[in-house]
């Protein structure tokens, strides 16, 4: 028995060390000092509100622990109190889960809002920006159409230049109807305009005055012939992001592509080595071929530009090579069209010129606006 | 009348073993806390935010034990029920933990969308600006088309 008393009182000790032993009153015990300082916390008094079950039950037993104090069970009354501590703790973590919960379900329906809110936004985006560039686009066609100013015979230099011009516009209008054609193999407009185009090439290499105001006529009826051959589709579907994903597919594999009134272009150079399609071109090729079977919807124009010959003149076979490259990468619609020198980017007498003009065009032709 | 307390005596041992059976289901304090305890030490997460409590549990277990050895039954038993306190205390201190981390994760969700959603404002609003100056571009081009 007496080892029972000295087993309990060593049991007990984390809890009684203040405790004076032998005292006719015993002190009150300081772990009951402690529940009466966690009670007159601010995290109790909330528990009070939000779990006052788990807060009800530990008053119980705090009661239970005075109660026990009163009668003289001191041991009985420290046991209970820390009891009671570990109430008022489950009762302040219980308060915290509801508000935690309450403002998880809050957050969730924020958060389901914001989502919708964000989804209306892009909808409403990609319709708006399908319908500026279709204005956009429809201003620029009627600026183009425009009447001009007739241009009146001028000197001989000033004659060379207009011819220079005409030819890189008619050549910009023959690609365009060509563009438009793929967008819509039965177009009925274009072939006349691609005839026209041919015999201002024709006028544009005999004697006489230079037919420049035809060929920016030519130009403009061609890019509304592309505008009109790709509406149905942008009308149909105004995602603006097809042409967006193409680009940003070609920035990555570094071919630097650009836009222009075709659609998505990319620029090779030195394609050939004796006379065949080089190494390094035939694997870009086979890149870009892969490139446009991943976007079907873009059907493929190739253009060469020579350093010499007039636009729609053989190209040795280059422009079939081209065709069969990106075929074989996947691409599924495609046509070359030969452009010879009538597009120089840089004057030809400069020095380097052919390593720089003569070039490959190849242009991911936009189905949309 | 010998079959009728045939019938009680059966009635009677069919209760007790009933009672017997569901005081054996439901364990005493200290299966139960010592239970908890067991399923919290695999989580290194709930070792992180309630070691405290757990380390009550732990000492009051240990001293219930002692109490119990040297026969003090009856106060071991209270503190079997508050390690068992200290047990679940830890327990809800892991799920509020869980919860509250869930929460910090769903706001950072959602900051990160209001974000977007301004952005996306925005954009729309400069789009709708560009559509005006394209409308106002085209009505100017119609008007000049429809001068003679």
């Amino acid at each position: 028995m007496r080892l029972g008393a000295r087993a309990t009182l060593l049991a007990l000790l984390p809890l009684s060390s203040l405790l004076p032993l032998g005292c006719a009153t015993p002190a009150r015990p300081q772990v009951m000092v402690e529940v009466d300082r966690s009670r007159e916390g601010q995290a109790v008094v909330e528990a009070r509100k939000l779990a006052p079950q788990a807060f009800a039950r530990a008053e119980l037993l705090r009661q239970r622990s005075e109660q026990a104090y009163d009668d003289g069970e001191l041991v009985a009354a420290q046991v209970l109190s820390e009891q009671a501590l570990a109430a008022y703790l489950r009762a302040t973590v219980e308060a915290r889960l509801t508000r935690a919960d309450s403002r998880l379900a809050e957050a969730q329906t924020l958060e389901k809002q914001q989502a919708e809110r964000l989804k209306q936004l892009e909808a409403e985006q990609q319709r708006l920006s399908a319908e500026t560039s279709d204005l956009e686009l429809r201003a620029k066609v009627m600026r183009d159409a425009e009447p001009l100013a007739k241009n009146e015979p001028a000197s001989p230099e000033r004659e060379r230049a207009r011819r220079e011009a005409g030819r890189a516009i008619v050549t910009q209008a023959s690609l365009l109807c060509v563009a438009a054609r793929l967008v819509e193999p039965g177009r009925s407009a274009l072939g006349p305009l691609l005839a026209k185009g041919d015999e201002l090439r024709g006028k544009l290499d005999a004697a006489g005055p230079a037919p420049i105001d035809d060929a920016t006529a030519l130009r403009s009826d061609c890019l509304r012939e592309l505008t009109l051959a790709r509406r149905p589709r942008a009308q149909a579907s105004p995602s603006q992001g097809e042409s967006d994903s193409l680009l940003a597919e070609l920035s990555r594999a570094d071919f630097l592509p650009f836009r222009d009134d075709r659609g998505v272009v990319v620029t090779l150079r030195a394609v050939r080595e004796a006379g065949k399609l080089s190494a390094k071109a035939t694997e870009k090729l086979a890149e870009l071929g892969r490139v446009a079977k991943a976007h079907a919807a873009f059907p493929v124009l190739v253009v060469t530009h020579g350093k010499d010959g007039r636009a729609g003149a053989k190209d040795d076979g280059l422009g079939a090579q081209l065709v069969d490259s990106l075929k074989a990468g996947g691409a599924t619609r495609v046509e070359a069209r030969g452009a010879g020198s009538s597009s120089p980017v840089v004057p030809p007498d400069r020095a380097g010129a052919a390593a720089r003009n003569e070039r490959v065009e190849i242009v991911f032709v936009s189905p949309g606006s | 009348m010998n079959r009728r307390k045939i019938a009680y005596w059966q009635a009677g041992g069919l209760l007790v073993l009933t009672l017997s059976g569901l005081a054996l289901s439901v364990p005493d304090a200290r299966g139960q806390a010592s239970a908890l305890l067991a399923a919290l030490a695999k989580r290194p997460e709930a070792q992180r935010v309630a070691s405290e409590s757990i380390g009550k549990a732990k000492a009051a277990l240990q001293r219930a034990e002692q109490l119990r050895n040297a026969g003090d039954q009856k106060h071991g038993t209270m503190l079997e029920e508050t390690a068992l306190e200290w047990a679940m205390a830890a327990e809800l201190l892991d799920k509020t933990a869980q919860a509250e981390r869930g929460l910090s994760q769903l706001q950072a969700r959602t900051t990160e969308l209001e974000t977007k959603v301004f952005r996306a404002q925005a954009l729309v609003e400069q789009t709708v600006a560009r559509r005006a100056r394209a409308e106002e571009a085209l009505r100017k081009l119609d008007e000049k088309g429809a001068k003679p």
